[in-house]
């Protein structure tokens, strides 16, 4: 083994550490910044933990939305026909938010049972809705 | 008519490109020069049967014409002229089409440069199969000019395109993506000759240089885009659109680096074939993401099947090929391989910029695979029957970091060619404090609060700055660009760090604060558009009594889509910006509205275009020097 051998396998072998470093970097970065997808009959089932970050999707129920009188509080539910769930949030909703029309919202279930919204995401196209959505809200 | 006369230019235009990919390459195997010879005039050919079919096009949305399918959907009478103009690029089959005229351009434009190339012939086939693939695609999946069963309603043009950053960002994001078809093409053409020697590298400098500076502007529009119409006061989201347009600026950010390597030091000339390959096929997949419809995002609009299967085939197809052209062994080329020459070798070497460049291309590589899997992530689970899940911006935010630390590191570096000396090491010991200082108390001293993160990249962003002016003379096109990626990380992490927001409940009359600023709404009005009405608010804002100015955001109501739109208004300045998005009616007088204070946010365009103005100059130069 001469010098050029030795410091190829020095090289070698920092490469192999970076790689596995960076990897394992990605793998911790992705396992923490994860949302699942879920329906309220999904959520039903699950008996998630009350901090549980998680992404719920379904159709705003027609006449459930309601105002704080003051300030900038609102709540609405979020049905997928077969289960039901109360969403609060604090904030401006988006423009394509209709009672009636698909929403995801971003957050977590508090000791209630309501999820607590963080972020609001609507869209009229139910295109912009994930399969698993579309086919419970249209069944 | 136009539907009859725009299939029939689609059908020639597929005739010159069968034409144009046939010929010269069995030309090359049989050395026939008559079969060779075929290439320029059908690459022109081709150019002038899309040409005409874009124009067709275009005319059909000038004019109105429904009767084609396409034209309907996505106009209307009452769409101002110049979005009518434009509007054939608002949807998925035009911006086919405008992909493939763009791939026409490129060509014509790159065979009439380089006339007197000895494997021009080459190079138009490759980029002629290329193109055969796409008008397959447009003309069985996608076709603008299919004529309507019957007469047909406008539905208008997607009111969130109703910007004039619609006009010009996507044609520009399309002529850099599409661009980087050419140096594949130059690299397929010198593999299969087995010369990848000194005069392909500039041959594929030049014209990657060229696709990336249009990139570089289309995202930097892109991001100008979404700032102004999407609300929120963001300039990047993470969408799996805009990460499409990233991956290829990326690799082919790498691949110019690889490529100033490969002229002082010949072991990067495997690596630098390999991303050619990989930027073309980034640019292909963020196609692939952006067309099929798989990824749920505001740009995505088809969601045909059978147009994502035709475009992940059409990835598979060309990536396998380019790979086994790239791995089989050529035995000619030895003279370059890094086999004969250890790598090793210019780790020793006298000009240190080497080491530099090769961590360039490497954490550039690794920031695009890490792109590269948050974005795919999503899609993997979902096949894998894992359940919906999608990957949220603080995943891009935390693995991106690091890597910029080590790069803004690297650049600092970038202006020295040869770091054996001790008082060297003394002057840039000194300017690390002097940084590292600065990154701790600037921002203490003007907020009152200390950041470690903003502090470090501060710092970092000074540490290239103040190495920065070194080069100016010897490397100019360089010093810019470096320039450029510095304003924006500085322009990044200030306006994240600094800015400020507030959603209120407000009353005509009513003051609200947003740091030293006082907005107070005036009231409302009511105005018309040509194809929307739309509710005004007036906001007078003040800083310490006195007027700054006056801001009129805007609730539109698109009638013909049924759409609400908030049109916010924006305050802009070199140091920071005022925005307001006005939020919903609460009740007969009350609205909700957004406010922002945007500090530095400008820095970010800027940096982006600084950047495409470097690599300007370094076209130019190059284009001078060899003249």
């Amino acid at each position: 083994m001469n010098s050029i051998h030795k410091r190829r396998l020095y090289f070698l072998a920092v490469i192999a550490i970076a790689i596995s470093i960076a990897t394992s970097f990605v793998l911790y970065a992705l396992k923490q910044n994860m949302n699942l997808f879920l329906t309220p009959t999904e959520i039903a089932a699950k008996h998630l933990p009350e901090d549980y970050h998680l992404r719920l999707g379904g159709m705003v129920k027609p006449g459930s939305l309601l105002r704080d009188k003051q300030g900038l509080g609102v709540q609405f539910v979020v049905t997928d026909t077969h289960q039901q769930i109360l969403v609060r949030y604090h904030g401006i909703l988006p423009d394509l938010f209709r009672e009636g029309k698909g929403v995801v919202a971003e957050g977590n279930l508090n000791a209630q049972g309501e999820f607590i919204a963080t972020q609001v995401l609507a869209k009229h196209d139910e295109k912009y809705m994930p399969k698993t959505v579309t086919k419970v809200t249209h069944d | 008519m136009i539907s009859t006369l725009g299939n029939i230019t689609l059908v020639c235009a597929l005739l010159f490109a069968v034409l144009q990919s046939s010929l010269p390459l069995s030309g090359t195997w049989r050395k026939n020069v008559y079969a060779l010879a075929v290439a320029r005039p059908c690459a022109w050919g081709q150019f002038f049967a899309i040409l005409c079919a874009y124009l067709l096009l275009t005319l059909a949305f000038y004019t109105n014409d429904f009767s084609l399918t396409y034209v309907a959907a996505n106009s209307h009478p009452a769409l101002p002229w110049f979005y009518r103009l434009t509007a054939l690029w608002g949807a998925h089959e035009g911006s086919i089409l405008l992909w493939i005229l763009f791939l026409n351009a490129w060509t014509v434009y790159f065979s009439h440069r380089q006339k007197n190339l000895a494997s021009l012939p080459l190079i138009l086939a490759i980029v002629g199969c290329v193109s055969v693939c796409f008008l397959l695609f447009l003309i069985f999946t996608s076709n603008p000019f299919l004529a309507a069963p019957y007469p047909l309603q406008g539905q208008d043009l997607n009111p969130l395109l109703q910007d004039p950053g619609f006009i010009i960002h996507p044609p520009m994001l399309y002529a850099g993506y599409v661009g980087f078809v050419i140096p594949f093409a130059i690299t397929q053409a010198a593999l299969l000759q087995k010369k990848l020697d000194a005069s392909w590298a500039m041959l594929t400098r030049q014209w990657t240089l060229a696709a990336w500076c249009f990139l570089t502007l289309g995202i930097t529009l892109g991001s100008w885009w979404a700032y102004r119409v999407l609300g929120w006061g963001g300039f990047w989201f993470w969408d799996p659109v805009e990460n499409a347009s990233l991956l290829p600026w990326l690799m082919g950010t790498a691949l110019l680096h690889s490529l100033v390597l490969f002229e002082k030091h010949a072991g990067s000339v495997r690596w630098s074939a390999l991303l050619t390959i990989i930027t073309f096929a980034f640019s292909l997949l963020g196609t692939f993401l952006v067309r099929s419809g798989i990824l749920v995002s505001a740009h995505t609009f088809a969601n045909d099947p059978a147009r994502g299967i035709f475009l992940l085939l059409l990835l598979a197809i060309v990536a396998t090929l380019a790979l086994v052209n790239y791995v089989y062994p050529r035995h000619a080329t030895l003279g370059m391989d890094p086999a004969v020459k250890p790598r090793d070798d210019s780790l020793g070497a006298r000009d240190d910029s080497l080491i530099g460049l090769w961590g360039n291309t490497l954490l550039l590589f690794t920031a695009a695979m890490t792109v590269l899997i948050g974005t795919l992530y999503p899609l993997i689970a979902e096949t894998l029957k894992l359940g919906a899940i999608s990957v949220g911006a603080p995943y891009f935010n935390l693995v991106m970091t690091p890597i910029l630390f080590l790069l803004l590191i690297l650049m600092g570096f970038a202006p020295y060619r040869d770091l054996h000396h001790r008082k060297l090491w003394f002057s840039l010991l000194r300017k690390i404090v002097v940084c590292l200082l600065g990154g701790i108390f600037l921002p203490w001293f003007f907020s009152g609060t200390i950041d470690f993160l903003t502090s470090l990249l501060l710092a970092l962003s000074f540490w290239v700055l103040i190495n920065l002016p070194i080069a100016m003379r010897q490397i100019p096109a360089m010093t810019i660009a470096h320039l450029g990626f510095v304003i924006l990380i500085l322009g990044i992490t200030l306006s994240s760090a600094f800015s400020e927001e507030r959603e209120v409940r407000i009353q005509p009359q009513e003051n609200t604060r947003l740091g030293p600023y006082v907005f107070h709404f005036l009231g409302t009005d009511e105005i018309q558009g040509e194809n929307y009405k739309s509710i005004r608010a007036h906001f007078l804002v003040k800083k310490n009594q006195r007027i700054i100015t006056d801001l009129t955001p805007e609730k539109r109501f698109y009638l013909v889509r049924d759409m609400i739109m908030t049109k916010v208004d924006i305050h802009p300045g070199i140091f920071r910006d005022l925005y307001i998005a006005l939020g919903e009616p609460l009740d007969k007088t009350a609205w909700s509205v957004r406010l922002y204070y945007k500090p530095f946010i400008r820095w970010v365009w800027s940096g982006g275009v600084l950047m495409t103005l470097g690599g300007l100059l370094a076209l130019w130069q190059r284009r001078q020097k060899s003249l």
